[in-house]
């Protein structure tokens, strides 16, 4: 031992080889109390790597040794977020993300691969659009014979609103992107669609900060509450009554931006923090005297910003939300409950249809296949009338 | 397991230098033995028997033949256990294309095109394997002292996946008995973590441009993108291959094993047969040792000479992989080896300034690659088209991440500046400021390329649907 501590560099060497190991062992040991060994705190979600199933044919087809490996990497803990991290942080710096789901565009806007594939490649199959609109139109029609108000919400890609950070850049939206073949189908329907590409595309021509969270894939507080307007001016066309509104009070600008303004630049796993921008915080103010309907919302991840608006600023005293037609989320009276149960929705729908006045189906642009539409409008058509 | 996994950074090889280090020598053998066979099961679960088998076999005939006075039941012994390795290789690596090749020559046969997967390691086991047998039949070496050492010799892990190929006489002392010291794992532990990083941040980075420009259909690609693919290639397998032998040589090392360096800067080569004195040494080395010379080598007419040369190349070529691109490949490289043997090396040496002499070669060797890389013939003619119609544009988007430009820089000129300079300027250098600096650089570069090792495995997503 003594020759080896002559040796300083062979030393930590061994020391950074047998990091994670240790870390494996200490996970094994928790009686050791290493836990700031085991701990890695990496951003975004990944499927945990199940526990390996031996068995003789497992292990002759490699399936063992491939579900060891993962599950071994997974236990590498805090040593294997380090050199993650540090990995990352070399490559950011030479434009790489080291995430594919995640690119990085000019001036460091961060993009999700997927709706830039999505915008960028034009629709292989057509006349996708028409089954699609009939599904909405179902809901459409089950919604209102129940005596309640319905809005189609269409929320905006990124890439489709600022398709100028994009790089490589490339063409997008195609004439037969799907989300073109769908608003042409909708239109014989009559559906009554706040569209939020096209509401973001008015209000980038006079906002001088983007509606966008340049770290994140969402919309911008400022972004959603314009579409949160809208929605509101078409629910209160509909019921012939005077609902509440956002209106803009103050909007405070600093290079803090909001925990969900980061999510992109949290999946980057950098060994530090993005370069500051300009983020907009935004005050609004709400005259609560008219009335406030009770909405059942149901829609993708960008419906939190629209829940989180209508309920905290009290445009609605009940708010239902259905993630995906999955998981809950309330607001009741400015305050939020949420629940981590997913495929609650469904058992939930007949109470929560019963007490709404109003239904608002969200779909993004970059994804108007999503299951959540299929489903709503199945578990729909199975409540009794 | 890859050298560039998790699993075998942090657990498998750290345990077993730990516990080879620390146990008495005469148990080294059969606990590497195990540890190696352990290795090779994990990746090739269904081989190892098979292996496992022929090398018992290829010890029995060796122990036979050490026994037998007859020298024809030697020549039989000989011909009978190069036979059956010969076999397996032809067996696993062959069959579909030679079965393929003959219903391209002689029309549908209406055979099946057989599915056999490439077991691990398998061509340089056998190559291995081989050269006990020729050793023994030799009498340059008498067999192995017990069968664990032989099986040691064949399956010890550090080579086992891509070399170094040994020559079992050139090993023997070794296995008997080695020795590991505090040196040896320094200088072995360091030596594989600069074949790590030489891996992981330079070859596969640069391997994403070739990877891109040769998927890309070859119609479609530019004189500029083809010549940068050829380019991209030719450096990207450099680093590749000879990373793994620094890997092997140094995780060998740490074992108390020296292996012979596989690679001496192939790109200063001046000519062919220079090239392929500094290209994968172990493989030439055997092509001349155990085929070339047994051929006949440089003796005979001048015509025997050619043609021995050009088995040896075409040999080499098909060992390289079951594709016709491959034996195309080894046959341009014999016409070369050839031409030098002719006398083209000695008149070149004596007119040409040795950097032409080494540019030369450096390009006819890239031009080679392209060869080697595509995946048809067709292909490979369609990029020397487009290398040789400078108007020719691309009409394929390709984009280049910028670290795998600087990564390709970087392998340019370390293939091309010598390395006695860069150890001289880094003597001077490190003597003046910091005599660890190389170590402490290689320090770095590791905890870069575990990062980078970790990875590849991990791709979070913001959020689950559901």
């Amino acid at each position: 031992m003594k020759r080896l501590f002559r040796r300083p560099a062979l030393l930590i060497l061994i020391g950074l080889t047998l990091m994670p190991g240790a870390a494996i062992v200490a996970g094994a040991f928790p009686s050791l109390s290493l836990g700031r060994l085991t701990e890695a705190k990496l951003g975004g979600v990944t499927q945990a790597a199940p526990l390996p199933a031996w068995s003789p044919s497992a292990f002759l087809s490699g399936q063992f040794q491939k579900e060891t490996a993962l599950w071994l990497n997974e236990r590498m803990g805090k040593p294997r977020e380090i050199m993650i991290r540090l990995n990352n942080g070399v490559g950011y710096w030479m434009g790489r993300s080291f995430n594919p789901n995640v690119l990085i565009g000019r001036d460091g806007v961060l993009f999700p691969e997927n709706y830039v594939r999505e915008w960028c490649n034009p629709a292989k199959r057509r006349n996708r659009g028409e089954p699609q609109a009939a599904t909405i139109a179902r809901v459409r029609d089950l919604v209102e014979t129940s005596g309640r108000t319905f809005v189609l919400i269409f929320s905006p890609s990124k890439p489709a609103i600022y398709p100028e950070y994009l790089w490589p850049a490339c063409q997008g939206d195609s004439p037969t992107r799907y989300f073109n073949q769908l608003k042409e189908a909708l239109q014989k329907y009559r559906i009554n669609i706040v569209d939020g590409n096209e509401i973001m595309k008015r209000a980038k021509t006079t906002e001088s900060l983007s509606l966008f969270a340049r770290d994140g894939l969402h919309w911008t507080e400022q972004g959603a509450s314009y579409v949160v307007d809208a929605v509101m001016t078409s629910v209160e066309s509909q019921m012939k009554k005077p609902l509440r509104h956002l209106k803009i009070k103050d909007i405070k600008v600093n290079d803090r931006p909001v925990p969900a303004d980061e999510d992109l630049g949290d999946l980057l796993n950098l060994p530090f923090r993005l370069m500051p921008y300009p983020s907009t915080h935004v005050t609004f103010e709400v005259d609560t005297e008219p009335e406030s309907p009770r909405i059942l919302m149901v829609g993708t991840s960008f419906s939190w910003a629209l829940l989180d608006l209508i309920g905290r600023q009290r445009l609605s005293d009940d708010v239902t939300f259905y993630f995906y037609f999955s998981r809950i989320a309330r607001f009741a009276e400015g305050q939020p409950q949420s629940s981590e149960q997913s495929f609650a929705a469904e058992g939930d729908l007949s109470s929560a249809l019963k007490k709404a006045d109003v239904v608002l189906l969200e779909v993004n642009e970059a994804n108007i296949f999503s299951q959540h539409i299929e489903s709503f409008a199945k578990a729909l058509a199975k409540l009794k009338p | 397991m890859p050298f560039n996994s998790a699993l075998f950074l942090f657990i498998f090889a750290p345990l077993t230098a730990a516990i080879n280090f620390w146990l008495p020598s005469g148990i080294r053998n059969v606990f590497l033995l195990l540890a190696s066979l352990a290795f090779y099961t994990w990746g090739e679960p269904k081989f190892v028997a098979i292996a496992l088998a022929a090398s018992i076999f290829d010890s029995a005939c060796a122990s036979l033949m050490e026994r037998t006075c007859s020298s024809r039941t030697r020549t039989w012994l000989l011909a009978f256990g190069i036979s059956a390795n010969l076999g397996l290789l032809l067996y696993c690596k062959y069959l579909a294309f030679f079965v393929e090749s003959l219903q391209l020559i002689v029309g549908q046969l209406g055979l099946p095109r057989p599915e056999i997967l490439l077991p691990l390691g398998i061509s340089f086991i056998v190559f291995e394997k081989i050269t006990y047998l020729v050793d023994v039949y030799r009498k340059v070496s008498p067999p192995a002292r017990t069968v664990v050492d032989y099986l040691l010799f064949v399956f010890l892990f550090p080579k086992l996946l891509a070399g170094p190929i040994l020559k079992f006489h050139e090993m023997r002392a070794q296995i008997e008995r080695h020795v590991v010291t505090m040196d040896d794992v320094e200088t072995g532990a360091f030596r594989f973590a600069l074949g790590l990083a030489k891996k992981v941040l330079i070859a596969d980075l640069i391997a994403e441009i070739a990877d891109q420009i040769f998927n890309a259909p070859a119609a479609q690609i530019g004189f500029a993108e083809s010549w940068l693919g050829a380019i991209c290639f030719a450096v990207q397998i450099y680093f590749d291959f000879s990373a793994y032998s620094d890997m092997a040589i140094g995780l060998a090392r740490m074992l108390g094993f020296r292996l012979r360096e596989n690679f001496n800067q192939p790109y200063l080569a001046f000519g062919f047969g220079d090239f392929w004195r500094r290209w994968h040494i172990s493989l030439s080395t055997w092509i001349r040792d155990y085929l070339y010379i047994p051929l006949g080598g440089n003796r005979g007419s001048a015509t025997r000479v050619f043609i021995n040369l050009w088995i040896c190349f075409l040999a080499s070529g098909l060992w390289h992989g079951a594709n016709w691109t491959f034996v195309i490949w080894g046959a341009f490289h014999g016409i070369f080896v050839s031409a030098d043997h002719a006398g083209l090396a000695r008149y070149a040496r004596q007119y040409l300034p040795r950097a032409v002499g080494i540019g030369v070669t450096a390009l006819l060797v890239t031009l080679g690659w392209v060869l080697f890389r595509s995946s048809t013939f067709s292909q490979a003619l369609v990029l020397f088209e487009a290398m040789a119609s400078p108007g020719k544009t691309s009409s394929v988007q390709l984009t280049f991440e910028t670290d795998s430009l600087i990564a390709l820089a970087i392998g340019l000129v370390m293939s091309f500046t010598p390395a006695d300079l860069v150890k001289a300027l880094t003597e001077r250098f490190a003597a003046r400021f910091w005599p660890n600096l190389g170590q402490a650089a290689i320090l770095l570069l590791s905890v870069w390329s575990f990062g980078r090792v970790f990875v590849s495995t991990f791709k979070p997503f913001i959020y689950f649907r559901f």
